[in-house]
């Protein structure tokens, strides 16, 4: 019998406020049979979790009294000062086998790091890569609407065989996630030629499209990238990275721009209020990174992180997203 | 605990949602109710083991006791109820059904939904009957008014609310001028005393606890009758045989495992509900724990827990009960409609 998933939640988001965290994890502790551990200032946690609908028996709380590291601060530093900050005692809470994985909307780069130097990674992987989920155009019903793409951060410069092996890690997260058997695999290039692109690119080309395990439909440019070509993209961290936060600028940008149209003239917010409904299934494809955790794949375990902003509802996705995936590599190592 | 010897020791309790897993939040639950037969029926894990342990620990100890169930179901469904009971080895002094055929043949319609003005004048009604010293411990649930209805009985009992205050809430409840009137003969002929020791609400609809807040330390809201168990063993009303029988049902008989059971003490403990000295002594029976299952996690968990609960020692003593909740003040926060209180149209309660 499979054990039931222990997910340790950083409770302090990079404002310092609990709630959306407990809030998010009481409605997982009603919905599912997950054990989830609180990490954060525990008098704190225990007020919100009162104030909430929750399940006792699936909830438990690891006080971890240091302030958290803001959204800005350097985590080197930030860390050496908080070392018992929430995020830093989730992840120790994994090292010491006390959770499967860890839930954070904390800062992404601290993430990173204690991962990198806590965790271990699964062989054969020679790095681990962050993963982030971006909007895209789908057909057909069941079809998930957002697409992964790896790695935005953990990397500025790699290898051929790291790209490949990103992509291996990549098609696996999504087949576990989205149910889709055989994942889509594109590499984000500058063109579809299969030089293009200098060396690394090249030849992670070539690798990816000798490689059994993998559907690798080629180059994606960067004006596919959205258009639903590709399941998993993979690239450099640098690239990545970039692409990431041109894609949230452009989230921002529509927001704005609706808003103030809106504000200016009667006309717009008389249209506005009529597409209300519409507007409304929209944003989550607008503020797509507050509706869905994403992931860090390489090590044993596989740790998701969420937007800072994200609210509770986001927040209890990515609990139950990390516990799918912990049961699904428990499957896994079971065969 | 009062210095007075304690000649007889009454368990209140409700039955549905606090007793029994009835399903009346459903129109198909509801439709059942009437054809189910004792073997349908459904005890909440551990309430059994720990009624049964309530009246051994008071006998022991010389006790008398009495195990009074008030429901708000009709009559007509008494006979699977008591063969319940009895299937459950639970001995009882009696069960008091609503009878809602004489409410509906004197007109009284609305009587059927009411709860209040009922529970709260079989609750005072039945009061006469114990001699002076009897302490209480009333149990119900979220599901209904039973915060209010205990309350209110227990301040009325303590003597906190007057005859004319009494008249005054319950007007404010709306309930019924008859009922009114009773409650006030009843609570007028009362010998007052602060019997009341705690009340326990079952959070069978997972009431956020600190909406109960405002009806002070003695109400003491539960998830499940592992945390309640030990709530009682920290006053004193419940031995710790008792809290390893409930602990063994709970983990056979209904699936439960050491990590959801540690975690419940845990947060009734973070809740302010156990004394340090009962955390203490509750620990160091659980730790001996041969009822729990030898999974390693289990082991280290409670471990853990002894060793937790060895570091709270000091100090943190239970909060004693304050003085009567302000009710005319509370009714519209609490949202309470004595009239609609029940969803079920007054079949369960």
């Amino acid at each position: 019998m499979n054990r039931i998933p222990v997910i340790a939640v950083d409770t302090m988001a990079c404002s310092g406020d609990v709630r959306a965290a407990v809030e998010g994890a009481s409605g997982v502790s009603l919905q599912t049979d997950l054990q989830i551990v609180l990490v954060g200032p525990a008098a704190r946690i225990q007020a919100a979790l009162e104030e909430t609908a929750y399940n006792p028996e699936q909830i438990d709380i690891v006080d971890a009294p240091d302030p958290q590291i803001g959204v800005s601060d350097p985590p080197n530093r930030a860390l050496a000062r908080s070392s018992r900050c929430s995020l830093a005692v989730a992840t120790q809470l994994v090292v010491d086998r006390v959770a499967d994985t860890l839930v954070s909307a904390g800062n992404p780069s601290a993430l990173w790091q204690l991962c990198r130097a806590r965790l271990t990674l699964a062989p054969p992987n020679r790095l681990a890569s962050v993963g982030a989920v971006f909007p895209r155009q789908v057909e057909g019903k069941g079809v998930d609407p957002l697409g992964l793409i790896l790695d935005v951060g953990a990397t500025v410069r790699c290898e051929a065989t790291d790209l490949v092996q990103f992509a291996r890690l990549g098609s696996a997260y999504v087949s576990c996630v989205s149910g889709v058997e055989r994942p889509k695999v594109g590499l984000l290039n500058m063109a579809t030629r299969k030089e293009a692109g200098g060396a690394v690119l090249s030849g992670a080309y070539r690798e990816m499209e000798r490689d059994g395990l993998l559907h690798f439909v080629g180059n994606v440019e960067g004006h596919e990238l959205v258009s639903g070509q590709a399941d998993v993209v993979v690239c450099e961290g640098l690239l990545g990275n970039v692409v990431l936060k041109m894609l949230h600028g452009l989230a921002d940008i529509a927001v704005d721009l609706t808003g103030a149209a809106a504000q200016r003239n009667w006309r717009w917010r008389a249209g506005m209020a009529m597409l209300g409904s519409g507007v409304e299934r929209s944003t989550p494809m607008v503020e797509y990174f507050a509706y869905a955790g994403a992931p860090i794949l390489g090590f044993t375990s596989v740790p998701i992180y969420c937007d800072p902003t994200s609210p509770a509802r986001a927040l209890g996705n990515a609990i139950k997203l990390a516990a799918k995936v912990r049961r699904e590599l428990s499957h896994g190592e079971g065969r | 605990m009062s210095a007075v010897r304690i000649r007889r020791r009454t368990f209140r309790w409700d039955l549905d949602k606090t007793y029994l897993h009835t399903e009346f939040d459903s129109l198909r639950g509801l439709v059942k109710i009437p054809f189910e037969t004792a073997r349908d029926k459904i005890a909440a894990p551990g309430v059994a083991p720990l009624i049964r342990g309530l009246r051994a620990s008071a006998e022991r100890c010389g006790i008398e006791v009495r195990v009074r169930f008030v429901s708000g179901s009709p009559p007509q469904i008494s006979k699977a109820i008591l063969e319940k009971l009895a299937m459950d080895g639970i001995e009882h002094e009696g069960v008091t059904f609503k009878d809602q055929w004489s409410r509906i043949r004197r007109g009284k319609f609305r009587d059927l939904r009411e709860q209040v003005g009922y529970k709260l004048t079989e609750l005072l009604r039945d009061r006469r009957n114990e001699p002076v010293g009897t302490e209480e411990y009333l149990f119900g649930d979220d599901w209904e008014s039973d915060p209010l209805i205990y309350s209110l009985y227990a301040d009325v009992l303590s003597g906190a609310i007057s005859a004319d205050r009494l008249g005054r809430i319950l007007k404010a409840l709306n309930v019924d001028p008859e009922l009114a009137v009773l409650a006030d003969e009843l609570a007028e002929h009362l010998h007052h005393e602060d019997a009341v020791r705690r009340i326990f609400i079952n959070l069978a609809r997972k009431t956020p606890p600190r909406r109960l807040d405002p009806y002070g330390p003695r109400l003491v809201p539960s998830f499940n009758y592992l945390q309640t168990a030990a709530c009682l063993f920290d006053t004193g009303a419940l031995d710790l045989d008792a809290i390893e029988d409930v602990v063994a049902a709970m983990l056979v008989e209904h699936g439960y495992d050491s990590v959801r059971l540690v975690n419940s003490l845990r947060d009734i403990e973070r809740r302010n509900k156990l004394s340090a000295a009962g955390a203490s002594a509750l620990a160091h029976s659980l730790s001996r724990a041969a009822v729990l299952p030898g999974a390693d996690a289990g082991r280290s968990r409670w471990k853990d827990l002894w060793q937790w609960l060895r570091r709270r020692v000091k100090g943190n003593a239970l909060p004693e009960a304050g003085g009567a909740a302000d009710y005319v003040r509370l009714i519209p926060a609490l949202g309470v409609d004595a009239v609609a209180a029940s969803p079920s149209g007054g079949g369960a309660g």
